[in-house]
């Protein structure tokens, strides 16, 4: 049975070592998942990604869970949707 | 005194206890090469950095420590990538190194620059470029420790050849780290253990299955889950890097699982209750159609990666850790009285296992009566590396006699062909005083036969073994089976004469094409010293069965073709 995609948004918290926000982004692309948007940056001792995909639900938790062991990545944990819609209203300045 | 990038990689190799590595020089690395020249570790020239990987990986499969292979950059780099693709998929402890053009010019398209970084991302557990001598030392030990914790795997270290010919004047400044540590990784993290409920669902079990794959060995956990099993004395089967956990002798193991599994297991395990799965991933070639996987069970799954959860059937019940910890955990929590599945386990065995296919009748060597000789001639500790096709299904579903794990190495997740040659020389090189038995296709076999060269160079006493059909075997079964026959650029009938190229190398071969000459000619091919060949010319349209359609349930094994 198929489900449909919705848009879901996974805050990533990681450390910046050389390679992480790579890894992170391949987790989605590598299963054929186009970035809707996507946010980094420093966020205290870690830095943190905000990553908006279309995707169906079992996608998504194949996806936590490759991230959660990805070497590199402290947390995952999923965006509000006024998060997701706010993020995806922002336009590069 | 001074010490260079390459002396300091080196000095990190030996402080983590490698004494052997595969490679092959080129421009970007030569300095690293100038520094093994008189090293104590041993550096085996392959003559294809595909055959480093995969011989690092067999190495690695064979003893339990991490492979390390060697390349240049650009081409040298490029041609790693399958072994390392392979390494990630089984979970392989794979370290491997790479030459890199000059800092200063790497992102100029620099002669032989490639972006290893970027081309290895997926298919690296974690991967560095060193942008500083003074991070060698710690990078290194990063990049082992990676390697061998949690599920185990492939990393990558790209040095630009500027920082392997670079120097730090005061040797003594270096620092070596003590322990490491990698923000982000914590290996040994437990997650969620759901002991009481699996064993509650043990406890009300009535068709009870478990599953044993290559996180078992990895683990260290063989004897313990031994242990277990022969005290839970309930239906068992194996995946096929899992063969060799269960002896076959014990009643309650059942056989391989999967596309081509036997039927009993395949039967068990459509029609359990509860699946206790204990270091198997299940991948799609184990699981067939993942609707109809298992239905009726439920899912208890021991297993130290998160990311190998519900991957096709949600898992009821995660045991996170180190097999070797929660599995010990787990039978000190079981209760003494224990259900008795004995009738359950008479159900499973009473399914019949329909006659093997001997694959005879044209007057050659049928592959399967051969195979099982060799089984029954070869050493007991012997080690056996298969390709990937026909003979290696051929080769898992008589390897259930095996004693340890760790005798039957094949690339199982990536199917890489040209993986069985390379993969016996790293394990002829961890162990030197055991039989290597390498079991390949002639269609496999041709992917890396430069290795022949390896072989010879350093007398290892390999014993090769071609099954040759003239066919790319698997792919033609499957054109035979489901695509009506159309047998499309599977056609091998322009092979070399495997004979003469093994004896062009130095390596006396032997031709077998008739049945009635087999195990005389296999006792004579066992005894020679040294490396030999063997070719096995068998009958063209020989098929592995029983077979899984692709995406069919495993309750739908075909036995032969439809007319």
């Amino acid at each position: 049975m198929t489900t449909a995609a919705t848009l879901t948004g996974l805050i990533v918290d990681y450390h910046n070592i050389p390679g992480a926000m790579m890894r992170v982004l391949n987790c989605f692309t590598r299963r054929g998942l186009v970035i809707q948007a996507v946010r980094c940056g420093p966020a205290g001792s870690h830095h943190r990604a905000q990553v908006v995909v279309e995707a169906q639900p079992i996608t998504i938790e194949q996806t936590v869970r490759e991230l959660e062991s990805t070497v590199g990545v402290e947390a995952v944990s999923a965006m509000p949707a006024a998060d997701v819609a706010q993020l995806l209203q922002m336009a590069p300045r | 005194m001074s010490i260079t990038g390459a002396q300091m990689v080196l000095e990190c190799l030996k402080r983590e206890g490698v004494e052997v590595v595969f490679g092959y020089p080129g421009g970007a690395n030569i300095p690293l090469y100038d520094a093994l020249y008189n090293s104590p570790i041993r550096h085996i020239l392959v003559r294809h950095e595909q055959g480093a990987a995969f011989a690092a990986g067999g190495y690695a499969r064979a003893s339990g420590q991490p492979g390390v292979a060697i390349a240049t950059s650009g081409p040298g780099a490029t041609n790693l990538v399958t072994g390392i693709a392979d390494a990630k998929m089984d979970g392989v402890p794979l370290v491997c190194i790479t030459g890199q053009v000059r800092q200063a010019v790497i992102g100029t398209d620099a002669f032989q620059e490639t972006d290893v970084i970027g081309l290895t991302l997926p298919i690296t557990k974690w991967n560095c470029m060193v942008t500083d001598i003074k991070d060698i030392p710690r990078l290194f030990a990063q990049a082992f420790y990676v390697a061998r914790t949690g599920r185990p795997g492939p990393v990558l270290i790209d040095i630009p050849v500027n920082h392997i010919r670079e120097k730090i004047e005061d040797e003594s400044a270096v620092v070596y780290p003590e322990t490491v540590s990698l923000p982000g990784y914590t290996p040994e993290k437990e997650g969620v253990q759901s002991y009481a409920q699996v064993i509650a669902a043990l406890q009300s079990a009535q068709r009870p299955v478990a599953i044993v794959g290559a996180g078992v060995k990895w683990a260290g956990a063989t004897k313990l889950v031994r242990d277990l099993l022969d005290r839970l004395q309930l239906p068992t089967v194996s995946t096929v890097h899992g063969l060799g956990t269960i002896p076959e002798d014990r009643p309650y193991y059942l056989g391989m699982v999967g596309m081509h599994g036997t039927r009993q297991s395949n039967l068990a395990v459509s029609h359990s209750d509860l699946l206790l799965v204990l270091g198997a991933r299940l991948d799609d070639r184990v699981t067939g159609d993942a609707s109809k996987f298992a239905r009726h069970a439920k899912i208890a799954h021991f297993e130290i990666d998160t990311a190998q959860l519900s991957r096709v059937r949600p898992c009821d019940m995660p045991v996170v850790g180190d097999l070797k910890h929660t599995v010990d955990r787990f039978s000190e929590l079981l209760p003494a009285s224990l259900p008795d599945w004995s009738g359950w386990l008479a159900e499973c065995r009473a399914v019949v296992n329909p006659p093997e296919k001997t694959n005879v009748g044209t007057g050659k060597p049928s592959p399967t009566k051969m195979l099982e000789m060799l089984f029954a001639m070869m050493d007991p500790d012997a080690i056996m590396t298969t390709d990937v096709g026909q003979h290696q299904m051929w080769a898992a579903q008589r390897a259930g006699g095996i004693a340890n794990p760790r005798q039957h190495l094949t690339s199982g997740g990536l199917g890489a062909m040209g993986f069985a040659l390379p993969a016996a020389i790293g394990a002829q090189l961890a162990f030197p005083h055991r039989q290597v038995i390498c079991v390949a296709g002639d269609g496999g076999f041709q992917m890396n036969i430069q290795e022949l060269a390896t072989v010879q160079r350093y007398s290892l006493p390999i014993k090769i073994v071609i099954i040759d059909n003239k066919y790319l075997g698997m792919v033609r079964q499957w054109q035979q089976l489901f695509w009506d026959r159309r047998y499309s650029e599977v056609d091998l009938y322009d092979n070399p004469d495997f004979c003469k190229i093994a004896e062009a190398y130095g390596i006396p071969a032997i031709l077998m094409n008739r049945a009635d000459r087999m195990e005389a000619q296999l006792r004579e091919f066992l005894s020679l010293p040294g490396a030999a060949q063997l070719v096995v010319e068998c009958p063209a349209e020989a098929n592995v069965y029983p077979m899984v359609p692709a995406g069919a349930a495993l309750t739908d094994m075909v036995w032969e073709e439809k007319k």
